[in-house]
This record gives structure tokens, C-alpha cells and sequence, in this order.
């Protein structure tokens, strides 16, 4: 018996029709453990060399963990993975919400879709029942839209995936929608689904999860749940979410501002996380099992409509707010539903946006080419690039590209100022003057996502200094007349960088969202025991988990390696922006990364990873963890 | 002199722990009355700009706030947006 585990993998062929179920394989229990693990694994041992993203044969991966639906703190999370129409490497990109968990209550620990259905289709699986049906009433419609409107036609306790128009258009940000607001939102992965001419997949499961030790895991998750009420970060950020970093953002100079031209602004108290309970807020709104519920549901009222809403997270507000100059909170939250409706994620969608604006601005772009006269911070201007992209009309068919793609054709230096690691667009933290952070974005495995990597914290306080330089404090800390922020050491990031590389796959493998050990401070013994008493076997979070979580990266690191024309080092510098300009006003003024300190962060992190100069795995890492790739 | 105790989030205690200034999650000591939340934090060595969020009693606190009898006050660092 496999404890902890549903037990099966389901393989769905598009192209033939076909729909077969197998035992989930043991080695990749016993090596993968699950989630993150298990779509690693896949992508690079399934997928066929070199084939395009939007090749029906480009594998679509679902995948659970081995806590996903069990009774313990936010267990609900999923994982898609594919290869990227974004980057053309490995990616992969997981949501909470509840859709997974009734994959697993289906029976299915892991899906994997390949092929492309004749005409618009959607997956519909209740237990052991899986068919490709046809979708022709959906195509054409909104995210969330179709998400009810499937919950009417199959009932309430089914849960629905969906993509939007972006995703049925190929857009290369497109995202997958569930929940009524949640989001699978990096590295195209919508699109692919799009590809597959997959508009929806609905999931009923209403089976069992064999575990180990039912009672010893009832035991356990009670006394975790109330462990985790009784840490200090319990309520912290609950009422706000994560809207509540905007203006910690701001004040240490991190906030994403026209286009990351600069990294503060002055209207961060007009959409922050007080702004959003004060103008939208109906409820929060948590996922699976989650004790501290960080989604907002809100009303948002504009001159384009008013419309109901999860959201804007911070990277929603940071990148469609200030790095679009849109000061308004309400016009944020609409964009939030925009972006919801059309199938695309927030965190490209505002840098792509900022990056069009820019070149209009320039010159590069013209009327014509745009559709209208667009501006900085105007709602309408956004609204408008979002549709054309999603539409794919005039220039929104390179927008749709995203900002790589796009600077390619548009030329001018553009390339410049095109915000990406590695084709992924860059997320909410302006990074000039935290080398580990941008390290971080450098070094990620799908590209520039905040969520592979976060130590702006341990930057900024690099940066200000240690509890001997009050001066600094006082500098920094007073009411809000900043001089500027000393320049951040960079010599000792590279160790802060793995440490939080390795600790994120750890819960996206066991299927929990992070923050429970993030935020709250839940103990690592916790998850040990908690796995023991679902699956009957014994797990160091230190010497199991996160040397997984390494052996992952470098397999990641060869997947990008095997996949794209000329990999290596050179994927791995930020955009010419951060280390040509200076940031020009703020409490970070005058501060640009120097190309020597990133060349020296790079030497140190590739050699700390077992990569050679270029950035590739040594074949003695590769043995080291038992990787017989090449 | 007053009572304060001090706890602090995971967030803010992984950060001082990567500057090498390790803190406990929950401790005590005692201030003079009048002390600010800011001051305190000085004198413990700990940054304000990394307290983004300080609550007493379940209610935000401004930086600037004096501390004038026995409190618990909570330290939430930064965290990472969605």
C-alpha cells in the first residue's frame, strides 16, 4: 500500500481520444516524493527533445503532493508544469484554491495531457469517470465567467480550471483561473493548455486518501493547526494579505515604479493594503485547510464598470499599479479583473504593459501600431494593451510575446528596458540595490519569479547595517525624509540565495503552501512527523527535502540546458537597466548594480551549485545526486 | 519601568538570523515608561525598516508609538507578496 498517496496517474491523449490510468510509479515516490518533484521529473524524462511549446507533444503535468488533501494547514496546493512558450525551458507554476485536492480525492496523484483535441474541448473527470467533452459553449468566454457558468451546468462541488481568451489566443503570459480569482499564473502555462484546445478542466473526487496512521495524523494536525495559532505571525497578515508589504516596498526602495525606471513612488498609501480594506473589501478568502486566509474579495467601482474581484495581491499592485503609474486602488483591482477575465497573469501583464507604455513613449510604437493614444497611469490605456494582447490585434501580437519577444521586433534598444530573466518577466522588487534578491531573479530555474527566491529582507538589512550602526537606523527610519539607503554588501549572498532556493520546493514537493513556515514560523518537525503518519516513512526536512529540493534545481538547470539553443551564463544576467542606470530618485538614489559585482555573484554562486563558469551542472554533481542526465 | 514582551514573526526572526543577529521568537525586558516602539527596537538592534507591521493587542501600531505600561508588542517582518 502507498500511504499518503491516491496512487494513480492518469494519462489523457487529446490527439487519440485516449484516456488511461497506471499506478503511480514507485521510483518516483521513493526519489520525487511528490509536486514539484514529480513534475521535474516528467517534464525532462516524458517530453521529447527540443519540441515546441505548443506541440500537442509538449507534456501538461498536474501533480500533488504527499500532504495535498490531508488534514493539516494549507494542504490544497497544485502543480502544472510544461514547457514554456515564455522561456522554451522548464516551467512550472502551482495555485492553491481546491482543485487538486479533488484530483486526489479522484484518485490521481499526477495527469499528464499530451496531443491536442480536434475542436474546443474541456476535461471532465468525477472519480473514474474521465472524458474529453466538447467545450464549443465556453471558448470565447472570460475565466471566471466560464467557471460559473460550468459549476451551473455540472454542479457546485466540481472544480473548475479555466483559461480565458489569452490562453485560447497562445498569449505567452497566459494563465490557468480557478476559484474565482486564484491563479496558476507564471510562465504561459495557460497557453499550452490553449494549445491543447483544452479550455476547462472540471475535477469531482469524492474517495478516500489511504494514510499510515489515520489517528496519529487527526492527532497531529490538530496540535499543528493550534501550534500554528499560537506563533506570533499568526494574525499578521491576515487582514491586509500580502497588499501589506506595498509600502515597506516603497520605503526601502523596492517598489517596481514606470517601467522600473525607479523604485519608489509617492502615492504607495493610496494602493496599499489599507487602501484595499477601506475601498474593496467585502471577505477574506483562504484556500484548502488554510488558517490564515490572505485573499481579499472586493468591489471595485471605475468609470469602465464595477466589478467583483480577488485581489490585488502586492505583485498585482506593484506591477499594474505603480510600475503602470496607476495610482488608483479601485482602477488596480479592475485591471485585477481584467487580467482575471481574459486568462492573464498580473505579474507579466503589468510588466508588459509598463514596457509598451514606455516604448509609446519613446517613440518606438506608434499611434497607429497602439489603437489609441495611450498614457502613463491611465486606466483606459491599460485596459486597452490588455485586450489587444489578449486579442492579439495591431501591436498587442507582439505584446503577446511578452517583453523578450516583443523588444525583438521592436527594436531600438528596447531590449533594454525589457524586464525579464531568461524570457519570464521580472516581478514586484526592484532590485538594484539587493544583489541578493536580483541574484535570486538571475539564477531562477523558470525565470524572473519572485517565488524561487526572496531575501530582499536580509538585502535591506544588509544594507542598513547590524544593531552597532544606529546612525544608519536614523538616517533610514525617520519620518519619511529619506536620504538615500547605503549601498547593500553583496559578498555574502550567495549562501542566503541556495538556502532560499532549497527551502521553496520543499512545500511545493510535499503539496503545502509555504507561508504556514514562511510567515508563521511553523517548525520544520512538524512537516517530518506530519509525513510520517501519512505515508509510514521517515523524512529529515534538512538532509531529505532540501537535497531534493537541490537535486531538482540542477535537474531543472539541464532540462533548460537540453532545451535551449546556447544555454548557459549568459540566460542568466538581469536586463541592461539595472546595470547601466542609475536609479534616479528615492531612498535607493543613485544606486545601479555593477555589471563586476554580478559577473562576482555569478562566479560564486555557479561554483557553490557544483555548475562549471558557464553555469552548467559538473558531471560530478550530477552523480552526486544519482542524475543520469545529460 | 514597564514589562514589555517582545515577539517576533518568522519573517523577521529569518532575516536577523541571516545578519547574525539570532533573536528569540518571544522574550522580555524592561523599558523605561515613555520608551517609543522605535527606540525599543534600537536598543534591541533591530532595524525599523525591518518591522513593516507592529501590533499591541491585535491593532497596528505606528513606529512612533510610546509604550506606557506592561505590553506584548508583535514585530511582523516582510514578506514576500503573491
Amino acid at each position: 500500500m502507498l500511504y499518503g498517496y491516491a496512487g494513480n496517474t492518469l494519462r489523457i491523449d487529446l490527439s487519440a481520444g485516449k484516456v488511461e490510468k497506471e499506478p503511480l510509479k514507485k521510483e518516483w515516490v521513493d526519489d520525487f516524493i511528490g509536486g514539484r518533484g514529480f513534475t521535474s521529473k516528467i517534464l525532462y524524462d516524458e517530453n521529447p527533445p527540443h519540441v515546441d511549446p505548443f506541440d500537442g507533444e509538449n507534456r501538461f503535468i498536474i501533480a500533488m503532493g504527499p500532504l495535498s488533501g490531508l488534514f493539516l494547514p494549507a494542504s490544497g496546493k497544485t502543480h502544472f508544469c510544461t514547457k514554456s512558450p515564455a522561456t522554451g525551458g522548464y516551467g512550472d507554476s502551482n495555485m492553491g484554491g481546491h482543485f487538486g485536492v479533488n484530483m486526489k480525492y479522484a484518485g490521481y496523484d499526477v495527469t499528464i495531457i499530451k496531443g491536442k483535441a480536434k475542436d474546443p474541448s474541456y476535461i471532465f473527470i468525477d472519480n473514474d469517470t474521465v472524458e474529453i467533452r466538447p467545450a464549443g459553449q465556453y471558448w470565447g468566454r472570460g475565466s471566471t465567467e466560464v467557471e460559473a457558468a460550468m459549476k451551473e451546468d455540472l454542479g457546485e462541488d466540481f472544480q473548475i480550471l479555466t483559461i480565458g481568451q489569452a490562453g485560447e489566443n497562445m498569449v505567452n503570459f497566459a494563465c490557468i483561473s480557478h476559484d474565482f480569482g486564484r491563479q496558476a499564473g507564471r510562465i504561459g502555462i495557460g497557453a499550452v493548455l490553449g494549445s491543447k484546445n483544452i479550455k476547462a478542466i472540471a475535477a469531482r473526487g469524492t474517495k478516500s486518501i489511504p494514510v499510515f496512521d489515520p489517528k496519529g495524523l487527526l492527532k497531529k494536525g490538530k496540535e499543528t493547526y493550534a501550534a500554528c495559532r499560537e506563533k506570533p505571525g499568526f494574525k499578521g497578515w491576515t487582514p491586509e494579505g500580502t497588499a501589506g508589504i506595498t509600502n515597506w516596498c516603497n520605503d526601502v526602495g523596492a517598489l517596481p515604479t514606470r517601467n522600473f525606471q525607479t523604485s519608489n513612488c509617492d502615492y504607495a498609501d493610496k494602493i496599499n493594503g489599507k487602501a484595499i480594506l477601506k475601498e474593496l473589501k467585502i471577505t477574506d478568502k483562504g484556500c484548502f485547510a488554510c488558517p490564515i486566509p490572505c485573499g481579499k474579495y472586493g468591489h471595485a467601482r471605475t468609470k469602465l464598470g464595477n466589478v467583483y474581484v480577488e485581489g490585488p495581491e502586492y505583485e498585482t499592485l506593484s506591477l499594474l499599479g505603480s510600475n503602470c503609474e496607476l495610482d488608483d486602488i479601485h482602477g488596480i483591482a479592475y485591471t485585477n479583473y481584467i487580467c482575471d477575465e481574459l486568462g492573464i497573469d498580473t505579474c507579466s501583464a503589468g510588466a508588459v504593459v509598463s514596457f509598451a507604455l514606455e516604448c509609446y513613449e519613446k517613440g518606438f510604437i506608434s499611434k497607429e501600431q497602439m489603437g489609441m493614444d495611450v498614457k502613463w497611469g491611465d486606466l483606459d490605456s491599460i485596459v486597452h494593451i490588455l485586450n489587444i494582447i489578449s486579442k492579439r490585434e495591431g501591436i498587442g501580437d507582439t505584446l503577446a510575446l511578452g517583453v523578450r519577444g516583443a523588444a525583438e521586433i521592436i527594436g531600438h534598444d528596447s531590449s533594454k528596458f525589457a524586464i525579464h530573466v531568461k524570457g519570464l518577466e521580472w516581478t514586484g522588487y526592484e532590485s538594484r540595490n539587493a544583489p541578493g534578491m536580483m541574484l535570486g531573479y538571475m539564477t531562477s530555474d523558470i525565470g524572473a519569479h519572485h517565488g524561487r527566491c526572496w531575501v530582499l529582507g536580509s538585502d535591506v538589512a544588509t544594507a542598513v547595517g547590524g544593531d552597532k550602526n544606529a546612525t544608519v537606523h536614523d538616517l533610514i527610519s525617520g519620518d519619511s525624509n529619506f536620504d538615500t539607503i547605503p549601498k547593500a554588501d553583496h559578498k555574502n549572498v550567495v549562501p542566503l540565495v541556495l538556502k532560499s532556493q532549497h527551502l521553496r520546493p520543499a512545500f511545493d514537493i510535499l503539496g503545502t503552501c509555504r507561508l504556514q513556515y514562511m510567515e508563521i514560523g511553523l517548525e520544520t518537525q512538524y512537516y517530518e512527523e506530519l509525513y510520517y503518519y501519512a505515508t509510514g516513512k521517515k523524512m529529515d526536512f534538512d538532509k531529505d527535502l532540501l537535497l531534493l529540493s537541490e537535486k531538482i534545481w540542477h535537474l531543472n538547470r539541464m532540462f533548460n540546458k537540453r532545451e535551449i539553443p546556447d544555454f548557459g551564463r549568459k540566460y542568466d544576467y538581469p536586463p541592461a537597466r539595472f546595470y547601466e542606470e542609475k536609479i534616479p530618485n528615492g531612498p535607493n538614489k543613485g544606486h545601479v548594480m555593477d555589471l563586476e559585482v554580478i559577473e562576482e555573484m555569478l562566479d560564486t554562486y555557479y561554483e557553490a551549485r557544483g555548475w562549471d563558469k558557464n553555469g552548467i551542472p559538473t558531471r560530478e554533481t550530477l552523480e552526486k545526486h544519482r542524475l543520469n542526465v545529460s | 519601568m514597564i514589562n514589555i514582551k517582545l515577539k517576533l514573526s518568522e519573517s523577521l526572526l529569518c532575516i536577523l538570523r541571516d545578519i547574525n543577529n539570532a533573536k528569540a521568537e518571544t522574550y522580555e525586558l524592561q523599558v523605561e515608561k515613555g520608551t517609543t516602539i522605535r527606540e525599543l527596537l534600537l536598543t534591541e538592534g533591530i532595524s525599523p525598516l525591518l518591522a513593516p507591521m507592529i501590533t499591541i493587542e491585535n491593532q497596528k501600531k505606528d513606529i512612533h508609538t510610546p509604550l506606557n505600561k506592561d505590553e506584548t508588542v508583535i514585530l511582523f517582518g516582510p514578506l514576500a507578496g503573491g
